[in-house]
């Protein structure tokens, strides 16, 4: 389904980035993480936005707005899709799509949606580790078995 | 038909008018053509529309046709079927009515009706006749006629009659008005039909999608009409949907066919691409493309340009360009990957003019609109994802075609492909002046100049845009694009540039892969620009990169010594770069000095542990730490380090010149000599314990209003981090390295290193360490300024001559008599002491002193010659000290020695406490009128000592006092020592009873040694002071048993005497006595005091008796007198408080002689009981 996921911290470093599929000269992992990198300016573009509508006179449906932490489609390549995804501590979790393969291509928006919600639960639980100190690098094997699950759709 | 072709750009949208038949009199009609179709437009119409739709204001355009009975069908095409229906005729007479009009709209009406056409409408025109209206009433009109043979209740007010604008404009206008509203009504009423109708074939043309005969494009130009029809009435948005959903439909088909079996009519889709023009942006339909579809023969590419060009006239109107340049975007990605998917053979590099054209076209598109609108801003949000895609469709065709810069000449194949795209490209009616995307895209694909122009002008805008919306992340991706082509094109300056812009962000931002790719482009640029320096030092950079593998970190290893050994080494200077992206400065601590300080001359060391990051080993020329000196300099630092206390507790050994803590100043406690770089970093605040405390609120009736958990300290736990935090370590400036720590020629291995690095002070003072650099490979230095602002340091001291003055036995005290041996202890410090230098030394008066090794006279001063000493030797002078006794009774002889030393200038006072060796005590002894004087000595010194005692003498003065010696003559045994021992010595007072004497001074000397020393004594002396010793009155006291006794007996009244006799002169005439008897032996029954007076003249003694009864039997010492001077009470002077009272005086020891007081009676027991028997009879 993805080909990378990201999680990236408050103050837009990488924490966790992973990514599957099959390495060629113009996509592979660091490819990849070019996307996601210049993901985050069309996230906090998102943020910025949200926030001043926070402002504005409708907080209510902001507040909804807020509430809801799935951000969408980011933007979009000839190649791949970047879905965007914040939580309440401004952590940021990216995923990534590929376009040309078949089950990228076909992709649902609430199945990115999802997806991207049950990566959250993963992280919550990897950062519950006592033993890992908020805005390390998410080092743990377990998790990272977890998220591959995730971009293989096969949870 | 007439609108779709001729209508050109100056009316936007419309494309098709509704189509209004005609029939009955057609030449009427044409003469109100004109005005009609004028007038239909001028006002909007309510349009209500079934199944709850919501109601639009519409604007109607009309286009009139000649009826004609057999194009009345009832034929699906909602474009070219006729919508609406009128009947035109001005017949004013009945007659002609009645006759032949009548016939007529029958039959066209039964024409109507048998197609199931209800709208219709029969107008009849009138000429204004100013005549008609004087008539009261009016006659039957031909209206009426038509009205009531044609008419039924529902379509009452199908019948119009209108007054010929032509004929008579001014008076037609209300009738004229009512005729369009109505046609506006009836046509909007017939559409909602034919709509509804419309969209029911449609649905259920739909539902057969999955007939294998099934055609798309017919399907498409079905619905399509439904979208022409809602644009026709300028509902474009409503418009948009049907082409939205048609746009969904295919991209579904499209997707499922890679997953499914594909139907057939996709095969059409499946047709080589042979022509990519760019997409005009137009209201216009492009009929050529719309005939392709229905011909079946449409590309994908076509359709696609189909579609986007029909959404786009879709959203031209309601002025959302940016809205256009997103579904540019999303349409060129999504045609790009169904091209792929349906594997639609096509030119290499023709999707990628298409979409550059597209993406070009777009721009050009919400440049013209977003001028129009005042929209630039939205527009620019969207202009930039817009401009990269074109840039990067631009090159990769430039790719293609060989046209980038550095690639070789295109071949004939390349240029044969450039041919070819620019065909299918097709031709820009240019009729502007300024150049289509079309044009500008061939004329790059021509030369690579122009190429290279075009592409830089879309890259630079592109950024620049990015730049302007903030999104610099997309800004700095570009950036490297054109470092890139920059660097190809070599001008690797400019690459640079960019380069480094975009590596500072990734190293801010944690992104360390990024940072590692962009620094191997750098090095690339580096090589390129054969900028050696920086070559070097980004290969050392990516030679210690953990992110890199480790082919290509041994890689850049090698280069980075290749080009130290065969570049560098021709400078004069080393290469200075930044420590810290190779090595790691994990902790430094400064190695404690043997002596507790560090001392100058001497080595201080510094342990320092570094990380090496690269991958092999490596030589370092050098390590060092530069050092910084504080300013502030201490005038006297050669000062001892122990000023002013000599420490006498402390045997001979060399004390340790540690510092007092009081003295400790407060530059030294701030320096740390130890530190982990790693706990300078700022604690974790989500680290920290929260301070949660539950609290209870009252209401004011004390109940519980509520419980409240809260956090003590949220601000320390929320507090923002500040996200600017890196900060580039520049430490290019190189401090001074004089003065520093250094180790030299040493391996680095990769992983830790532990370094000591030397540093020999040679002034003294604070000093800080600063800057730390590694050489490496002789020329290339790596610079830290991470210790700087560590507060790591330490104070260098030069320490100074010490000199102590020690008792060589050290446990025993000072004692003043004897002489004592000492030594002049000198510690040269760090200092050479020089030849002839000479210590004076100065005792206080009483205190004398000579050298221990000759015995010459003790004299109060000495010049003490030092010998020449070596740094951190010990000299020691043996000296003998002597305190004169003073004939004082002290507890201890306080005496100082000053010393004066050729380097201070203050002399050094040395204390000293002497202890007297022995105390001589005195008590004066009466017997009746004779003296006696005991004298005891002790000695109090601490530690044992024995004297030997010879000639005891004691010497009176005043009165021609004579002593008579009471002492053993041969008393050389005689001992005094520390242990208790004491000594004693009696004489007697030789002297006249009888007459008074005066006060006496006396003294007693005596001779001591030491009881182990042999040779002659030294003379201890003993002044004191005799007075009131002579004996003035003379107590006797005698008991006699009660009269008719024989013996006392205890129990029974015994009579005690006492006499009081006066012996010699005295002023004192009245006493008192005081009877102090045991209670335990002794009841004295009536006063036990009373007053004497004594007559001045008599001697004789004053007799009291008193009763006494002895308690116990046995020899019982008699009861005691006290006698003292009784002063009376002064009555006569009641001022004086004093005297008010009488008071008691005593009397010295010696005035009053009691001579019973060492004499017993032998008390019997008490009588048998007989006896007492008897008495009681």
């Amino acid at each position: 389904m993805a080909v990378c996921v990201a999680v990236i911290g408050k103050d837009n470093s990488p924490l966790y980035i992973g990514g599957i599929g099959n390495d060629t000269s113009t996509d592979n992992e660091l490819s990849r993480q070019w996307l996601v990198h210049t993901a985050l300016d069309a996230l906090e573009e998102r943020l910025a936005s949200t926030n001043t509508n926070n402002t504005g006179a409708n907080t209510n449906a902001a507040r909804t707005d807020l509430r809801d932490l799935y951000l969408g489609l980011l933007y979009s390549t000839d190649t791949h899709k970047i879905y965007g995804y914040v939580t309440n501590t401004r952590i940021k979790l990216v995923l990534v799509t590929s376009s040309t393969s078949p089950s990228g291509s076909n992709i649902r928006d609430a199945e990115v949606r999802t997806a991207l919600r049950r990566l959250h639960a993963l992280y919550a639980d990897a950062i519950c580790n006592p033993f890992h100190l908020p805005g390390d690098q998410i080092t743990s094997l377990k998790f990272d078995k977890q998220v591959k699950n995730i971009m293989l759709n096969n949870v | 038909m007439k609108g779709v072709d001729s209508a050109t750009g100056d009316r936007e949208g419309m494309t098709h008018k509704p189509i209004v038949t005609c029939a009955g009199d057609w030449n009427l009609f044409c003469t109100l053509e004109a005005p009609l179709v004028a007038a239909i437009p001028q006002d909007s119409c309510e349009w209500r529309r079934s199944y709850g739709r919501a109601t639009k204001s519409v604007y109607l355009e009309a286009s009139f046709t000649k009826y004609n009975k057999d194009r009345v069908q009832n034929e699906l095409n909602l474009l070219k079927k006729p919508i609406f229906h009128i009947y035109w005729t001005d017949c004013v007479d009945i007659e002609y009515y009645k006759t032949t009009l009548r016939e007529d709209i029958e039959a066209w009406l039964k024409q109507l009706e048998k197609n199931g056409i209800t709208d219709w409408m029969i107008v009849l025109v009138e000429t204004y006749d100013i005549r008609k209206t004087n008539k009261l009433l009016p006659r039957t009109t031909v209206l009426d006629k038509i009205k009531g043979d044609f008419g039924v209740k529902q379509t009452e007010d199908r019948f119009i009659s209108v007054i010929n604008p032509i004929k008579s404009e001014a008076r037609s206008a209300e009738s004229w008005r009512a005729l369009v509203a109505k046609i506006r009504h009836f046509v909007l009423v017939a559409y909602n039909k034919a709509l509804i109708k419309f969209e029911e074939y449609m649905r259920e043309q739909r539902e057969k999608r999955n007939d294998p005969d099934w055609d798309f494009c017919k399907y498409f130009i079905l619905q399509e009409q439904l979208a022409f029809v809602l644009e026709m009435l300028g509902l474009y948005d409503e418009a948009l949907v049907q082409y939205d959903e048609l746009d969904a439909l295919f991209s579904q088909f499209v997707l499922n066919s890679n997953v499914t079996e594909s139907p057939k009519w996709l095969d059409t889709f499946r047709q080589p691409v042979t022509s990519w023009q760019a997409v005009r942006l137009t209201a216009l339909v492009p009929q050529h493309l719309r005939e392709l579809i229905i011909k079946n023969k449409a590309s994908l590419l076509d359709f696609r340009s189909y579609l986007f060009q029909r959404q786009s006239a879709m959203l031209l109107p309601s002025s959302k360009p940016w809205e256009i340049a997103s579904r540019c975007l999303s349409t060129v990605h999504n045609t790009l990957v169904e091209l792929s998917l349906l594997g639609a053979t096509a030119v290499e590099g023709a999707a990628a003019c298409w979409a550059q054209l597209a993406c070009a076209e777009t721009l050009r598109a919400c440049e013209r609109l977003a001028a129009n609108n005042n929209a630039l801003d939205m527009c620019t949000a969207t202009q930039a994802p817009l401009l990269h895609n074109a840039k990067d469709k631009l090159h990769e065709l430039g790719k293609l075609c060989g046209l980038l810069p550095g690639s070789p000449e295109p071949t004939s194949e390349q240029l044969h492909l450039v041919v070819m795209l620019s065909a299918g490209m097709g031709d820009n009616d240019n009729n502007n002046q300024q150049p289509t995307p079309t044009d500008r895209l061939k004329e790059a694909l021509c030369s690579k100049t122009s190429f290279q122009q075009y592409y830089l002008e879309l890259a630079e805008l592109a950024m620049g845009t990015y730049k302007h919306i903030g999104r610099l992340r997309f800004a700095r991706l570009i950036g490297r694009d054109l470092a890139a082509f920059y660097s190809e094109l070599g001008e690797t300056g400019k690459a640079v540039v960019f380069l480094m812009d975009a590596l500072r962000s990734y190293e801010e931002q944690g992104w360390r892969d990024l940072a590692a790719q962009t620094r191997l482009e750098l090095v690339a640029a580096a090589k390129k620009m054969n900028d050696m320096d920086r070559y070097t030092k980004l290969s050392a950079t990516i030679a210690s990169t953990a992110e890199l593998e480790i082919l290509v970190r041994n890689f850049y290893f090698e280069e980075m010594m290749k080009s130290i050994r065969e570049e560098l080494c021709k400078k004069s200077e080393t290469v200075l770069t930044e420590l810290n992206e190779c090595f790691k400065i994990v902790s430094a601590s400064l190695v404690p000095s043997e002596r507790g300080v560090y001392i100058t001359d001497n080595k201080v060391q510094c342990r320092m542990t570094v990380v090496s990051y690269l991958p092999k080993d490596v030589t370092c020329t050098r390590a060092a730490i530069s050092i910084e000196r504080c300013t502030e300099d201490r005038t006297d630092r050669r000062t001892p380090v122990k000023s002013y206390k000599t420490d006498l507790s402390v045997s001979s050994s060399v004390a340790s010149p540690r510092r007092g803590p009081a003295e400790a100043d407060n530059e030294t406690t701030n320096l740390i000599t130890s530190i982990r770089l790693d706990d300078l970093k700022p604690k974790n605040p989500l680290l920290n314990p929260l301070h949660i405390t539950s609290q209870i609120h009252y209401k004011e009736d004390r109940s519980l209003q509520k419980v409240t958990v809260e956090c003590q300290n949220p601000k320390v736990t929320l507090k923002r981090s500040d996200s600017c935090k890196y900060r580039k370590p520049s430490a290019t400036v190189r401090n001074n390295y004089e003065n520093c720590f250094s180790v030299t020629n040493i391996t680095l291995k990769p992983g830790s290193n532990d370094l000591v690095l030397d540093f020999v002070a040679t002034k003294c003072g604070i000093f800080k360490l600063g800057q730390v650099s590694l050489v490496i490979e002789e020329k290339l230095e790596f610079l830290s300024n991470v210790l700087i602002g560590t507060k790591m340091g330490c104070e260098i001291v030069t320490q100074g001559v010490n000199v102590f003055l020690n008792k060589v036995e050290a446990k025993k005290d000072l004692v003043a008599g004897l002489e004592h041996a000492v030594e002049l202890v000198v510690t040269s410090g760090s200092s050479h002491i020089e030849e002839n230098t000479t210590i004076l030394l100065k005792t206080s008066s009483g205190l004398l002193t000579r050298f221990a090794d000759d015995d010459t006279a003790m004299s109060r001063e000495l010049n003490i010659k030092i010998p020449a000493m070596e740094p951190f030797q010990t000299t020691k002078v043996p000296l003998r000290l002597f305190a004169m006794l003073q004939p004082r009774k002290e507890k201890s002889i306080e005496h100082s020695v000053w010393l004066t030393c050729p380097w201070r200038e203050a002399v050094t006072e040395v204390p000293l406490d002497f202890t007297p060796p022995m105390v001589a005590s005195w008590r004066l002894l009466t017997s009746n009128t004779r003296k006696f004087i005991h004298i005891t000595l002790k000695s109090t010194v601490v530690h044992l000592v024995q004297f030997a005692l010879t000639d005891p003498k004691l010497e009176c003065d005043g009165n021609n006092n004579m002593v008579a010696d009471l002492n053993p003559k041969n008393s050389d045994h005689m001992m005094v020592a520390s242990d208790g021992t004491t000594a004693s010595f009696m004489w007697e007072l030789l002297k006249d009873p009888l007459v008074k004497g005066g006060p006496m001074k006396a003294t007693f000397s005596v001779h001591y040694r030491p009881s182990d020393v042999e040779g002659p004594g030294r003379p201890f002396t003993c002044p004191f002071d005799i007075q009131d010793y002579t004996t003035l009155f003379v107590i006797r006291t005698k008991l006699e048993p009660s009269k008719g006794s024989d013996f006392c007996r205890a129990s029974q009244m015994c009579c005690l005497q006492l006499s009081v006799q006066r012996v010699n002169e005295t002023e004192y005439t009245s006493l008192m006595y005081e009877v102090l008897a045991d209670q335990t032996m002794w009841a004295v029954l009536g006063r036990t005091a009373g007053v004497l007076t004594m007559e001045c003249t008599s001697t004789d003694p004053q007799n009291v008796t008193l009763d006494v009864m002895p308690l116990v039997a046995g020899y019982l010492p008699l009861p005691t007198v006290r006698l003292s001077k009784y002063i009376a009470a002064n009555t006569k002077d009641p001022k004086k408080d004093i005297t008010a009272h009488p008071r008691l005086e005593p009397f010295s020891p010696g005035q009053v002689y009691h001579a019973g007081k060492a004499k017993q009676v032998h008390v019997l027991p008490p009588m048998p009981k007989e006896h007492l028997d008897v008495i009681a009879n």
